[in-house]
């Protein structure tokens, strides 16, 4: 794919920020919020651009190849839009957990925590192969 | 201390081969750049799945049903692929 011209849009301070992809379980909260919210900034950036080609927004590419760019940025929306649902779900659990946590026993405290971290983990191990797939290709 | 150490050793890992992946993508080597970079991929997903998952230590059944989810993945995702 001829997509050559995303990549000063598509810069490297993302990978800076997506660095926290591998967070350890114990301080999730404000990363995967930070994460969300640094998501939302770059929705908006390619909604103003021109380049999101979802919920009828047009699609303007002056590059070369716009059909193959309308296909990646089709994906790229499909698929992290799914991914960042996964997050906020984890987020609510993650919450929901926290909230309960003085009137929860030592054993299910073990348990929750437990559960939480194996879907934090898969959603984590999903983000390890969007990353190169999204932000690392072509460059 | 102990039961930090490999939570801490396999998060520097996986900086290091995220440091990998994006240096990777800086080399111009064509087709064989997606292909590394899966590769990385895979490796830092093993890394998650075995330490911060608990394969290590856990029994003989879930790595079966792991190793067999896995499979199927591959499996579908290589015949979506495998048109283009």
């Amino acid at each position: 794919m001829s997509i050559g011209r995303l990549d000063s849009r598509l810069g490297p301070a993302f990978v800076l920020v997506h660095a926290d992809q591998c967070a350890l379980p114990f301080d999730l909260d404000a990363e995967s919020v930070e994460r969300i919210d640094h998501q939302a900034t770059e929705y908006a950036r390619e909604f103003g651009e021109g380049l999101a080609p979802v919920l009828g927004a047009p699609f303007i590419y002056k590059g070369p190849d716009p059909v193959h760019a309308e296909f990646f940025f089709g994906l790229y929306f499909a698929m992290t839009s799914l991914h960042a649902l996964h997050l906020i779900c984890g987020v609510i659990v993650i919450g929901g957990i926290l909230a309960l946590w003085p009137r929860t026993i030592e054993a299910s405290r073990f348990r929750r925590v437990q559960a939480i971290g194996l879907y934090w983990h898969f959603v984590d191990i999903v983000w390890v192969f969007l990353f190169p797939v999204l932000y690392l290709i072509n460059r | 201390m102990s039961e930090f150490r490999k939570p801490t050793l396999a998060y520097v890992g996986l900086l290091a081969l995220l440091a990998l992946t994006v240096g990777s993508s800086f080399l111009a080597l064509g087709t064989f750049n997606s292909a590394l970079n899966l590769t990385i991929a895979a490796a830092k997903a093993a890394v998650i799945a075995i330490l911060f998952m608990h394969l290590a230590s856990a029994g003989v059944l879930p790595r079966l049903a792991v190793a067999a989810a896995g499979l199927w993945l591959m499996i579908l995702f290589g015949l979506t692929l495998i048109g283009q």
